[in-house]
């Protein structure tokens, strides 16, 4: 595995890769959005691998962007969905090497934290707990349903079927049906213990749809079964501080990448495969993959995505991280 | 760039930089006002205001409540908004924790690292830090914009200083290798020769081009002998006696000879010294005579006084390097010190050189504390200062008696990255190692960064737990719980007040969750309540509202037992607020209306209960009618009191009547 870092300029507050429909093109784009600037700004880079150990990152085109770039989803080759700080969800268009903004959807003064597209789907949760779908449709985006939790929405899934799952700042995992009418979620599962530990993120499992992982402000990994009722199977202790992304390896989903607050990003592997299963802990292989250096432990790594083989961290010393050859 | 404010005149704000002074008329003062008046906010930002008429009189400082004031912000921008002193700051943050990091570890108790090993640690640190500076000067340069003339002058003179401590503090070269390391200083810091000689080997005739002796001489005064031969080359070749003098030339360069470290100094004294003996008689033979350039370039070379070239040098030190690399290739640092002094003079003596000369001077007679006065007055380079300042304390604590100099460096350099509205984190870093007042410095910065989002006042929190500013972080969740309320968004309002383990501050709020029930007749947040835990015993206002949410659940589930004996264990507990006693009393009514429970075997209430409740009523009127607790039996309440009597006493016959039957025992009398 080798490591590369690129320094940006600004805070990175969100990362993410273009998705790459032929394999063969072998050409990785990646967006990324600052955040506690005073201009914050959207970029989209190529990556291009250089030698056999590092890339170069090459900027393609930048836009100014209103407010912190809270969260950021690419569901296509040519289009970014960004939650901005000021209640806005934001689409942009990339078409000839240069980002366009096309549509804006307002949901409220307080932040949107999280933002993940279907197309022609949007999906996005807030500070204020608002859960909205809206749809893509021509100028711009509406929105066509609105779900609302008790407090901010920190964590955001949606699997294909647009089956929303949410982590929220109390320490619940909730499910919401989009079709179904009325404000409240499906069903609700809690971390144990009724202490209200806020998650910040929560990514799927990507075979075992029932399987998902949550990371927290004291910096625990839980794992949930939504077979089962209530709390999380598994509980684990990482470092103190907060885990702000998650995932799961799309294709190797026995790995899984979280990054924290104090500038640290792990690999967590089990055995096999099992994450639901007890005494995880005995099965479990962590290898620190970015360690902060002595003493730099205040800044923290935002953002994570992963592509193929291919890792992209955000971070607040103004750089991002590209990991190849990570499995 | 505007650098300090320096006074306000009746409407004016005067506004100082090193070269001008600049006046701003602040809209909507009038000559009649009473002045200005100033806030400092954060770091370089003012609020100014027109000060009213009766403000400043004896007794009154403050702006009456009610008088309408217009605010101004003033703010100005320093270095760190260019783009290419930001990536200074983020890459010199890793060299100053390296730096801490060194020093912590050699001052661990039993630490094996030996002074060279250390010395070679803060040396690769010096590195470190002038490879950034260089890196800014070449961002700058490759970004062409006019004002960034200044930042490229400012950072130059910054590395070129900083150089000259590292050599003389750090480095130390022994006689021999320090006059080579000094040429090695001149070489890369007055390189604009290299342009010029460029621009003259692309000429037809180099050798007509009327810079071309300059080039030549400043490369030999420099030291850049193969550069010298190879301009020495760029003449038509020819058999005649003319030429033969610069092949002359040409071999007593090749010749010249350069110390290499590990010499014996005193051999290579007398290579020197015969090399120069030689030189010196092809001067006086007239060897060189026919040709006024070649002639120059010998007299340099046998180490003659360098007033002629004067015009040649940009700086008196370049001058002194040059004049020791001839005259005392050997010298040592207290020999180039007296070397240096006429070449000072010619520049008009120590107190006439430039900004850069002096510092350097400083920096060779090793007044250590000269050079960092001359840094912060002349060069006026906060994170030069702050960097290099911190470097030798933190190497030799000797050097400046205690760290209250370093301290305030690094302090005012913190202050610069908190102006600006990203790098706050950045400050953190640095006032964290400055003891106690950094700490303090911390905490009033932090609490006055804005926070918009909750990602960064969880990162604010972050830095206020790691050091341990208890009150800050109860007082920032109380803000954000306060202004979360503001918005409506009661659930976050909650999440927040419990995060500040205020107990007052949940009091509060948990009375205003109680206000809004009794408004809409709907608790809000109830999953929330529900799943409180542990935290809702923080104040009693919260452990009722936990609690009472509790009862409305068991009775939405048809509990109706649980809930009754929950309602009216909260009467009877002293838990329930005054001002609610009405309510809880018409939730039992209901219950005790609709004869309690159906599907159950024993009586709820049971005979006990109802006792209890009717003491209860019985509380309620007598200390409300005699004014010992704030409330007021209303019509309503009447209502619901006289219904509950009501009801009591035929719960009481059923719950009687049922003891009588199956617990006679039991029966109070």
């Amino acid at each position: 595995m080798s490591c590369t870092k690129r320094y940006m300029g600004y805070k990175v507050g969100s990362v993410g890769f273009f998705p790459v429909l032929n394999q063969s093109t072998a050409e990785v784009r990646i967006c990324t959005g600052s955040w506690d600037e005073p201009e914050n700004r959207l970029s989209v880079c190529r990556v291009v691998s250089d030698t056999a150990d590092t890339v170069q990152v090459e900027l393609l085109s930048q836009i100014k962007h209103v407010h912190d770039v809270m969260d950021l989803h690419c569901p296509s080759p040519d289009c970014v969905v960004s939650a901005s700080g000021s209640g806005s969800v934001y689409l942009y268009s990339y078409v000839g090497n240069s980002l366009q903004c096309s549509g804006e959807f307002k949901s409220s003064e307080c932040a949107v934290n999280k933002v993940y597209s279907v197309i022609p789907d949007v999906v996005s949760c807030g500070e204020d707990g608002s859960i909205n779908v809206s749809r893509l449709e021509r100028g711009g985006l509406d929105k066509y349903c609105g779900k609302r939790d008790t407090c901010a929405v920190n964590g955001l899934n949606v699997n294909r079927n647009l089956e929303v799952v949410t982590a929220n700042a109390a320490g619940q995992l909730k499910l919401w049906d989009t079709r179904a009418s009325g404000n409240g979620p499906e069903r609700t599962l809690s971390v144990a213990g009724g202490t209200t530990v806020g998650l910040l993120c929560v990514d799927r499992h990507s075979y075992q749809q029932h399987s998902l992982a949550t990371g927290s402000v004291d910096g625990r990994l839980c794992f949930w079964d939504l077979r089962k009722e209530g709390t999380p199977v598994v509980l684990l202790e990482g470092n103190s501080s907060p885990i702000w992304d998650l995932r799961f390896n799309p294709n190797q989903p026995e790995f899984l990448y979280s990054c924290s607050g104090n500038g640290a990003v792990w690999q967590w592997n089990v055995s096999n495969g099992d994450w639901l299963a007890t005494e995880l802990e005995r099965r479990l292989d962590i290898v620190p993959i970015l360690s902060p250096s002595a003493g730099t432990e205040t800044m923290s790594v935002n953002s994570l995505d992963i592509l193929g083989d291919i890792a992209l961290c955000g971070s607040d010393d103004e750089s991002i991280y590209i990991f190849t050859g990570i499995v | 760039m505007i650098e300090k404010f320096v006074g306000l005149s009746v409407y004016y704000l005067i506004m100082s930089s090193a070269s001008t002074t600049q006046s701003y008329v602040i809209p909507g003062c009038r000559p009649s006002d009473n002045g200005l008046g100033v806030r400092w906010v954060l770091g370089n930002k003012l609020f100014v205001y027109p000060r009213g008429a009766t403000e400043n009189l004896p007794g009154r400082t403050e702006v009456e409540a009610g008088d309408s004031v217009e605010v101004y912000p003033v703010s100005w921008e320093t270095d760190l908004y260019n783009p290419a002193i930001r990536k200074l700051v983020t890459g010199s943050r890793a060299t100053f924790l390296e730096v801490q990091r060194v020093k912590a570890s050699s001052s661990e108790a039993g630490s094996r690292e030996s002074a060279s090993r250390l010395r070679r640690s803060w040396w690769d640190c010096s590195r470190e830090y002038r490879e950034h500076i260089r890196q800014v000067v070449a961002d700058l340069q490759g970004n062409p914009n006019s004002d960034d003339e200044q930042l490229i002058q400012n950072y130059s003179s910054a590395e070129l200083v900083w150089d000259a401590c590292e050599i003389f503090f750090l480095e130390t070269p022994t006689a021999g290798a320090l006059v080579l390391r000094l040429l090695r200083w001149v070489q890369s810091h007055f390189s604009a020769v290299e342009l010029q000689a460029q621009e003259l080997l692309q000429h037809n005739e180099p050798h007509q081009h009327p810079e071309y002796w300059n080039v030549l001489h400043k490369f030999i005064l420099q030291g850049k002998v193969s550069q010298a031969r190879q301009l020495l080359g760029a003449r038509p070749s020819g058999k005649s006696d003319i030429y033969k003098i610069y092949e002359d030339m040409d071999s007593l360069l090749s010749d010249m000879p350069v110390y290499r470290p590990g010499w014996s100094l005193i051999e290579f004294g007398i290579r020197f010294r015969q090399w120069q003996e030689r030189v010196t008689r092809l001067v006086n033979d007239g060897v060189f005579a026919p040709n006024p350039g070649l002639e120059s370039a010998a007299r340099i070379l046998a180490g003659c006084e360098l007033h002629p070239f004067l015009h040649l040098f940009d700086s008196a030190y370049e001058m002194a390097v040059s004049r020791a690399a001839f005259a005392k290739p050997t010298a040592t640092a207290v020999e180039f010190q007296h070397l240096a002094k006429p070449c000072v003079d010619a520049y008009g003596g120590p107190s006439a050189l430039g900004d850069v000369d002096s510092v350097v001077h400083a920096v060779v007679n090793f007044d250590m504390m000269g050079v960092l006065s001359l840094t912060t007055a002349r060069l006026r380079n906060p994170w030069l200062s702050a960097h290099l300042c911190d470097l030798f304390h933190q190497s030799d604590e000797e050097f400046l008696h205690g760290a209250r100099m370093r301290d305030g460096f690094v302090l005012d350099y913190a202050a610069q990255l908190v102006s600006h509205p990203s790098l706050w984190q950045f400050a953190v870093d640095y006032l964290t190692t400055c003891g106690e007042e950094g700490r303090q410095h911390l905490e009033a910065y932090l609490s006055r960064i804005p926070a918009e989002t909750a990602n960064k006042l969880n990162k604010i929190l972050s830095v206020c737990e790691a050091n341990r500013l208890v009150g800050l972080r109860a007082s920032l969740c109380k803000q954000e719980a306060r202004r979360q309320s503001g918005l409506g968004c009661w659930g976050n309002a909650l999440l927040w007040c419990m995060r500040s383990g205020d107990a007052k501050f949940a009091s509060c709020l948990a009375n205003e969750f109680l206000e809004e029930y009794l408004v809409s007749r709907r608790l809000p947040v109830p999953s929330l309540l529900d799943n409180l835990g542990p935290e809702m015993l923080m104040a009693p206002e919260l452990t009722f509202l936990a609690k009472y949410r509790e009862f409305h659940s068991l009775y939405e589930r048809k509990q109706i037992t649980d809930a009754f004996n929950l309602v009216l264990n909260l009467l009877t507990s002293n838990l329930t607020p005054k001002k609610l006693w009405p309510l809880l009393l018409s939730d039992c009514l209901l219950i005790v209306e609709a004869g309690g429970n159906k599907d159950s075997s024993t009586p709820c209430p049971s005979s006990h209960q109802c006792y209890e409740l009717m003491h209860c009523l019985e509380e309620y009127q007598t200390k409300t009618e005699a004014g010992l607790w704030e409330t007021s039996v209303d019509g309503e309440t009447a209502d619901t009191m006289g219904l509950l009597r009501l009801a009591l006493v035929r719960a009481l016959a059923r719950a009687l009547q049922y003891d009588i039957r199956y617990e006679p025992d039991e029966i109070e009398t």
